[in-house]
């Protein structure tokens, strides 16, 4: 008989408890990295859709467009910017890209909205809808906030915008568009330039800017045909 | 009987192979968590893009070439290189030159915006209309 030798139960015992020491903090390295992962995750789908509804609102403000409706019994611009909320129409929304909406933000119950309802859902020609009205379409959430702050870089008049500009009046304008902490198109009879927003929240405050598109210089100068492209 | 078990060689050999592909599979994991960090970073800074463009376009307008803002505890400075400047041609006489004043100038920038805290850092060119005075 071959005289067979094995392990020693001393040496079986060594080799196991090594083997589970590295079992064990191999299998807690793999379990903090799939939560590592778990939360990468969830941070990564926060963030896009944070980026979406900013970058939403922030279009839908830059593409304000001048819509009139008929006050009493004039025609007149459809843009009310005040200190807390502000009602626009815009070129496009979000429901449906190619359709124009009349827009509405602000902050209801300590949430900052984003509204909207598209000129199919409403079709505005004399009043301007509610908040309620325009909400009932389509609202976003965009973030808890405890105040929205805006002010609208403007000119007072188109009389003191176009001052200086178009053929045979090379002069410098003297007016300067200037910060206001409301801006009704109706009475200024223009779109302001930029809008500042100022967001406070528990945590801070930030201030997003938004250029309006169609109050652009460049765009005004090609209307009013005194550049050549 | 003769038993046969396997030489340390093969054992050195084996575990070398094993080794290999166990770090070529964590590598490959890092490799997709360090992505999924930058796409995050990336994305967050997204957010903040178009806020920004708005806010140096109104401060180039105010003939401002530098700057620094703060967006979500990102803290931005901005710095803008003229590129090119060209005279706004508005009317011509009979000889080809401008007859009129040349106000407008329409300039062209450079703009670099860098992160002061390991943020994105982008560039980007936009055209101002100022006062040939500037």
């Amino acid at each position: 008989m071959v005289k067979q030798r094995g392990l020693t139960l001393l040496e079986m015992l060594v080799a196991l408890s090594i083997m589970s020491a590295v079992m064990m903090l191999a299998s807690s390295a793999y379990r903090y990295y799939v939560l590592g992962l778990n939360q990468q995750q969830k941070q990564l789908q926060t963030q896009l859709t944070q980026l979406k509804a900013h970058t939403a609102w922030q279009q839908q403000l830059s593409a304000a467009a001048l819509y009139f409706v008929k006050k009493p019994e004039l025609n007149q611009l459809l843009f009310v910017g005040q200190l807390h909320e502000v009602t626009w129409m815009s070129h496009r929304s979000v429901q449906q890209a190619d359709l124009p909406a009349i827009a509405w933000m602000g902050v209801e119950n300590g949430v900052w909205l984003y509204c909207e309802a598209t000129l199919r859902q409403l079709f505005v020609t004399t009043q301007i809808p509610t908040s309620t009205q325009i909400c009932e379409p389509f609202r976003q959430e965009i973030a808890p906030v405890s105040q929205l702050r805006f002010s609208y870089f403007g000119w007072k008049s188109p009389a003191e915008k176009y001052a200086g500009m178009g053929e045979g009046a090379q002069v410098i304008n003297p007016f300067k568009p200037e910060w206001h902490d409301e801006y009704d198109a109706a009475v200024k009879e223009l779109l302001p330039t930029y809008i500042k927003l100022d967001v406070t929240t528990d945590s801070g405050s930030n201030s997003y800017w938004v250029q309006v598109v169609e109050s652009d210089p460049d765009k005004i100068r090609i209307f009013m045909g005194s550049k050549d492209l | 009987m003769k038993q046969t078990g396997l030489t340390l060689i093969e054992v050195l050999i084996a575990s070398v192979i094993l080794f290999m592909t166990l770090g070529l599979v964590a590598t490959v994991f890092q490799q997709s968590l360090g992505m999924q960090q930058r796409a995050i970073k990336h994305l967050a800074a997204a957010e903040q893009f178009p806020s920004l463009v708005s806010q140096i376009r109104f401060e180039l307008e105010q003939q401002k070439t530098e700057g620094s803002i703060e967006l979500n505890a990102q803290r931005y400075r901005w710095q803008a290189t003229e590129l090119k400047r060209a005279k706004e041609l508005s009317s011509v006489d009979e000889n080809g030159q401008d007859y009129l004043g040349n106000i407008g100038m329409l300039v062209l920038f450079n703009v670099t915006v860098t992160s002061q805290n390991g943020g994105t850092g982008f560039e980007f060119r936009q055209a101002i209309w100022l006062n040939s005075e500037v």
